[in-house]
């Protein structure tokens, strides 16, 4: 009689897990048809896009007072006309004077949602995967959320246009990009072609690991299109969302012409970090790059942080430590 | 005639405790919802309880405060009861849901998805819901050997989990550029609660914590060993999967949706023995009051410390309670 009770109680605990978990699962469908209903409802918004979370963005006038949750793409927003009414804390960039002393509402990676709501904005921007989880709770208070991205070139343009477009300042967004663009392929020119490509690699460290970037970030971009070869495409594996663990075998194997090093902490921890965990390696030493003085630290503001259209100073840079031009 | 005297007043102070751990509780709720990075007076936030929803204040009381409250309250509750549970079948004080693996299974699942396939970060709750599950149920298997005593679940529970841990920081080796996703994840975290979280934990709340009341007299038996409970005709292997069962059940609900939250499912079952004791009809529900009470004032603390800055509930938990309960230790032969 117990067994049959406890038998029975137990499969209704199933049961009733498998309902909650297939509530669960259907939460994702129930919103993407609410906000398909919300979609339909609009007459002519002032603007429809697919944000970088692939999600659909719909504006139905142009945003007045917009929070900038998205550190890295700020310095754009401004420079393409726009204004923002709150940003986040942020150790890492300075904001433009304009936004200064606008109301802070938390770091990038921990937004308090209550200062983003305070402000009653009719648009939040914010990062690529880090801020979907706010697209819930924002959509509970009518307020729509775009997660731009920003780790490569191809990036800073979409995201320059598309802020231009949301500002209603599509012409002289396209306007920055072109001008982006054309000092872009003049320091481009400078570097001489040669017969075989010197390669590189680039070294990312972050705290007290290292990693090498091999998939499409900003300074790789940079790299090859200053006719450089990224010497870790010939590392076997799989690419790991940009990055393989450091190897010290591995980068003996593949020998650079060039190593850039870029810190994800300060600039000075990451000079830290080579100096006591590398420097007196002989294997290290032994590097090409190391050994013929082409080893650059890269600064964090130029390469591991988005510098929007002013990146043509991060081609420049690089530029002059592997082509100097006559003035340096 | 005196012992039946003594017994009724132990009862009545035990219910007293009960019935103070109640008011601490509901006043804990109510300093949440009061406080917070935006100041709001008391008598906006009622008549917006109240239904009024033209007040400027309405999204943030009603749309993030009193979610986020709620979330905090349910979540308290569970991993505070799955400990209990978990204390009483592993007949250790030191077990937490950490043992039957529900936070290395959540914990890997969650990442896997944040780390790996973020652009599906909304199935997140069910993902890390189904990890939870699957690694307590692979570690029971484990420890099964025509039945499972403690110990095997135990020492299981700590080879499954390294297992699984391992797992998590491989992840963090190769997706070093997005840990940044992930981290509030793996510390426990009440930031971003909605409607939804709260829809999706009620009914694990209410079956956890109505089972877990029903079968207390039971985890009483059972606390008196295998030998002697089968003698008094209780079916303790049955009992014994039954509790870690529910255990798990409140545990994965809890930590699939605000992260791997430690502290609580230890700690909160250890400090409310020591003050209520060791009968579980009691225990149970001073744990859950207890586990309200440390998560929605750990919260309020996290979020107006230094506001507009929010810490995660996890860190201020570790900060605040960890010292209250060293002095709840000290003083446990005065309780």
């Amino acid at each position: 009689m117990m067994k049959d009770r406890f038998k029975f109680t137990v499969f209704i605990l199933i049961m009733l897990v498998i309902v909650s978990g297939c509530q669960n699962t259907s939460q994702p469908q129930q919103e993407s048809q609410r906000e398909e209903g919300a979609i339909n409802q609009s007459a002519e918004p002032f603007l429809s896009f697919k944000d970088f979370d692939g999600q659909l963005v719909t504006l139905q006038d142009k945003p007045q007072k917009i929070v900038v949750l998205n550190d890295q793409v700020l310095h754009s927003f401004y420079q393409v006309g726009g204004k923002a009414v709150g940003i986040t804390n942020t150790f890492n960039i300075d904001p433009p004077k304009e936004a200064a002393d606008l109301p802070r509402v938390g770091f990038m990676h921990q937004v308090n949602i209550e200062k983003v709501v305070e402000l009653k904005p009719d648009l939040v921007i914010g990062q690529r995967f880090d801020h979907a989880n706010l697209r819930e709770i924002l959509k509970e208070a009518n307020i729509p959320i775009a997660n731009l991205n920003t780790q490569s070139i191809e990036d800073i343009r979409q995201n320059t246009i598309l802020m231009g477009k949301i500002t209603g300042n599509e012409q002289k967004a396209k306007e920055l990009v072109a001008k982006m663009n054309s000092e872009i392929n003049q320091v481009i020119d400078r570097i001489p072609d040669e017969k075989e490509m010197p390669s590189y690699a680039i070294l990312t460290v972050m705290g007290d690991a290292a990693f090498v970037e091999q998939g499409s970030t900003i300074a790789v971009d940079i790299a090859d299109q200053l006719k450089l070869r990224n010497a870790t495409l010939s590392l076997d594996g799989e690419v790991m969302a940009g990055y393989i663990p450091f190897s010290m075998e591995e980068m003996v194997m593949i020998d650079p012409d060039y190593l850039f090093i870029i810190s994800h902490t300060t600039d000075e921890e990451g000079e830290k970090m080579i100096e006591s965990n590398f420097k007196s390696n002989p294997a290290w030493r032994s590097l090409s790059a190391i050994s013929n003085d082409r080893m650059y630290f890269l600064p964090k503001v130029k390469f591991a942080i988005a510098p929007g259209v002013d990146v043509v100073d991060s081609y420049s840079y690089m530029a002059d430590l592997i082509a100097p031009s006559e003035s340096n | 005639m005196n012992k039946h005297t003594g017994f009724r007043k132990k009862i009545s102070f035990k219910l007293f405790i009960i019935g103070l751990f109640l008011i601490i509780a509901l006043l804990s709720m109510l300093i949440s919802l009061g406080l917070g990075a935006v100041p709001v007076h008391v008598r906006t936030i009622s008549s917006i309880l109240l239904g009024n929803t033209d007040s400027d204040y309405y999204a943030i009381i009603w749309n993030i405060r009193l979610p986020r409250t709620l979330v905090a309250v349910f979540v308290g509750m569970n991993l505070a009861i799955s400990g209990a549970l978990l204390q009483g079948v592993m007949r250790n004080p030191m077990a937490d849901p950490h043992i039957i693996g529900v936070s290395s299974g959540a914990g890997l699942f969650g990442t896997t998805l944040l780390l790996m396939f973020p652009a599906y970060s909304y199935l997140l709750v069910p993902v890390a819901f189904i990890g939870a599950l699957a690694s307590a149920l692979l570690i029971y298997m484990l420890a099964w050997d025509k039945g499972v005593s403690p110990m095997r679940i135990i020492l299981a529970g700590v080879a499954a989990s390294a297992f699984l841990n391992s797992g998590v920081s491989a992840l963090y080796t190769f997706y070093s550029d997005r840990i940044q996703g992930a981290i509030s994840f793996m510390v426990g975290n009440l930031s971003a609660k909605s409607w939804g979280h709260v829809e999706i934990i009620i009914p694990y709340s209410i079956i956890g914590l109505t089972l877990a009341l029903l079968s207390a007299q039971r985890m009483n038996v059972l606390l008196l060993g295998d030998a002697e409970s089968k003698s008094l005709g209780l079916n303790t292997e049955g009992y014994r999967l039954w509790f870690i069962a529910i255990s798990a059940l409140l545990a994965a609900s809890a930590i699939s949706i605000v992260g791997l939250l430690g502290f609580v499912g230890l700690i909160v079952p250890h400090a409310a023995r020591l003050m209520v004791g060791n009968d579980y009809r009691i225990l149970l529900p001073a744990s859950a009051l207890l586990g309200v009470t440390v998560l929605c004032l750990s919260d309020t603390i996290g979020r107006i410390a230094f506001a507009p800055i929010e810490l995660p509930v996890g860190i201020i938990m570790g900060v605040i309670g960890a010292p209250f309960f060293l002095y709840l230790l000290r003083k446990k032969r005065r309780i």
